[in-house]
Parts: C-alpha cells; structure tokens; sequence
C-alpha cells in the first residue's frame, strides 16, 4: 500500500486529522503488506472502542493504544479521552519506549 | 585503563593521593582526564610520562586486571575467560566506550545470546550479530535501577560506583505494572515488561537490588501470564512500599478514571483487572 493512501485511509477511518510521529513513513514503507493491513484493522478496532485503552500518568485526560508489530516495530495513538484522536507513533522497539515514557504510558 | 579509576573515589581521598602519590599538578591533570576533559601537550606529557605508568604499576600490584568483575562467585569459569576476550575484541572496534557484558551467559550453561551494552552519549541502534546482542546505552543509564542490577554480575571494561537508593514512585510502578497486564492480555511478547515489573517491585517493598541471577529466577517463576500473581505482587509491594494515605488517595483516581473510561470503553478487560487489583490494595492498606 501507498504510504500516501494509507495516511489518507487513517485519517478518514479516524475521522481526525491525526499526526504521524516517529519514523512512521519509513517503518510503514518497510511493513510487510500483511503487516500494513493488520495496522489498519487495529487502528479501526481503536475508533470502535474494541482495543484495551490505556491512560497517561502524566495527563490524565489522554488515553493511549499500543500494539506490538513483529519483532521490532511498536505503534501507538493517543487520543483526547473525550475528543479526537492525535498522535499516530509508529518506530523500532527503542524509540518507542522513549515515547512511552514522555507520554507517561 | 582509566575507565577502571573511579573519580569520585579518587576525589573522596584527595590528601591521601596528593600527600603520597601524584604532586598537585598531576592530581589536576588526573582529574581532568577522568572529567574528559582535553589536555594541553604539556599536560599529554605529564599524563602519559608520570602519571599513567604510576597507576599502571599500583594496579599490577594489587592484581587490579584491565576488567572490573562483579558477582565473581556466580559467574561460570569458561564464560569468565570467553567474556574478557569478547571485552578485547569489541574495544577495537568500540574504542574508547564503556563495555559492560552481563545476563544468563555468564551464570547459566543454556543461554539464548550474549548480552552485551555499550554506553554512548548518543543513542544508536541496537543490533545481533551471531549471538551476540549489542545494545547501546545512554551514559545516564548508569544511574538506574536496571543497570544497579544488571551489574551485579557483570565484567565490564569499566569502573562505577553501585547506587542502592532509586526514587521509584507510585505512579511508575503502576505505569508499569499496566502495560505488562496489558501485554499479557493481548497475547503479546511480556519477558522485557515482567523484568522491570520484577524489579521495581522487590525494590520498593525490601529495598532489594536483584542480582541478574535472582532476577533470572523469579522470572522464570512468573512468565506463565497469571495475572492474579502480579496482581498479588503489585498489592504488596503497593502496602509496604507507600504512605497508606497516599496510596489510598492515588488508587482512588485512577479507579474513578477507569470506571468511566469503562462505560465507553466496554470491552476493556485491562481496565477491570486495573480496578480489581487497586481496590484490593485500597481494601490491605485500610
């Protein structure tokens, strides 16, 4: 898939103008197809409240989604409890623990 | 061999060094290559001229050899010899950095890769080659709990002074222990979340720093994904390690948190495990 199709795809299933961070067009680039589509399947489960949310320590009002891609690669999308969706992380393992903690997930 | 001298012990016993062994202006020129700090060429000459074959010549006598071992007792013989020519090796080609070797190949006949961290003031990308997995550390690193007990059985090419105060706060410990109920849940890789878990929670209730062995152990006691037994862990660590007030207050949020994040979110099975487990907390503490 299209790194420009699928961030096109993202923002209208999350309907929010959502921010890619991290290395997200490279890491998405090297997905496996299979691996592009289990992304997005999850970040749909995430608008339809079926995946497990977890909240900031940090900020309260913020909750987070996190999902583990192969062996290396994490995502997570942040979003406003009682809003929109703002952050879409997607990098290597190291990166994203780095995140975690400036998140306070 | 620098990396073996420990400045802050060398600055605690400043008169003793300065009465006895280096004149003024070779304890400064000391000091300042320990801090990293450039040295003028006549300042080089000082350094390699006197100051460096004294150290060498007292570290030969007190059978002081170019790696620092932590642990000696549970290290296997033929890993100890393995390890310190891995430690040669890898100073060529990571000239100059902090190498320190540490995890099961050391103390265990089975292992799964060579652990091997090296510290740098940037971060860089981890990687495995053949077993050996290099993972690259920033120097703050050295500070933390991981790495306090990760070197309790070490060899490194280097010398540090072991912390045994961390402030671990609540917080951190339930940030935590969430994920990895999470990760558990969601059928996902859990080994690298139940280790920190582990640690931080026999540190905040016993003021224990797990030796790598010890830690080895209880995981391997723990990795069957019961979530009752860290939920069990947590609860305890929880009441011995905090003001019951304190405890109770913070609980409390995040319960009211997690029962309206619940009402949207129906299907979270973390966020009633979240509750279970604080509630039960809450319930020991009063």
């Amino acid at each position: 898939m299209q790194l420009d199709e699928a961030k096109t795809e993202i923002r209208n299933v999350l309907n929010s103008d959502v921010k890619f961070e991290g290395h997200f067009d490279k890491c998405f680039d090297n997905l496996k197809e299979t691996q592009q589509q289990e992304l997005l399947k999850w970040i749909k489960e995430c608008k339809e409240h079926k995946i497990n949310p977890i909240q900031s320590k940090i900020n309260r009002e913020i909750i987070g989604f996190v999902k583990k891609i192969g062996s290396n690669i994490r995502t997570i999308l942040t979003k406003e409890k009682e809003g929109y969706f703002i952050v879409l992380f997607l990098d290597k393992h190291k990166y994203y623990e780095t995140e975690m903690n400036r998140l306070g997930f | 061999m620098e990396n073996l001298l420990n400045l802050e012990k060398i600055e605690e016993n400043t008169d003793f060094v300065k009465e006895k062994l280096f004149t003024e202006i070779q304890f400064n020129i000391l000091k300042k290559k320990l801090r990293k700090i450039p040295l003028n060429s006549n300042e080089k000459t000082y350094y390699y001229k006197f100051i460096k074959p004294k150290i060498k010549t007292m570290m030969t006598f007190f059978n002081i050899n170019k790696n620092n071992i932590c642990g000696e007792e549970y290290i296997l013989k033929d890993r100890l010899k393995e390890t310190t020519e891995l430690i040669k090796k890898l100073e060529k080609k990571y000239k100059h950095k902090k190498i320190l070797i540490s995890g099961s190949f050391l103390f265990n006949k089975n292992y799964d890769d060579i652990d091997v961290f090296i510290f740098t003031k940037y971060s860089k990308e981890d990687y495995i080659k053949a077993k050996i997995h290099i993972t690259f550390l920033q120097e703050a690193t050295l500070n933390s709990l991981f790495f306090n007990s990760l070197s309790k059985i070490s060899i490194s090419n280097f010398a540090y002074t072991q912390k045994t105060e961390f402030d671990i706060s609540m917080n951190d410990v339930l940030q935590t222990y969430e994920l990895l109920v999470n990760s558990v849940l969601n059928k996902e890789e859990y080994e690298k979340s139940l280790r920190d878990f582990i640690l931080k929670t026999e540190f905040i209730s016993k003021k224990v720093i797990l030796n790598p062995k010890q830690l080895f152990y209880i995981k391997e006691k723990m990795m069957h994904g019961k979530i009752d037994v860290l939920s069990n862990t947590l609860v305890n660590s929880l009441t011995l390690a905090y003001n019951k007030s304190l405890l109770k207050k913070n609980l409390k949020t995040h319960i009211n948190d997690y029962k309206k994040l619940l009402l949207d979110y129906k299907c979270a099975e973390n966020l009633r495990v979240y509750i279970n487990t604080y509630s039960e907390a809450i319930n020991l503490a009063t």
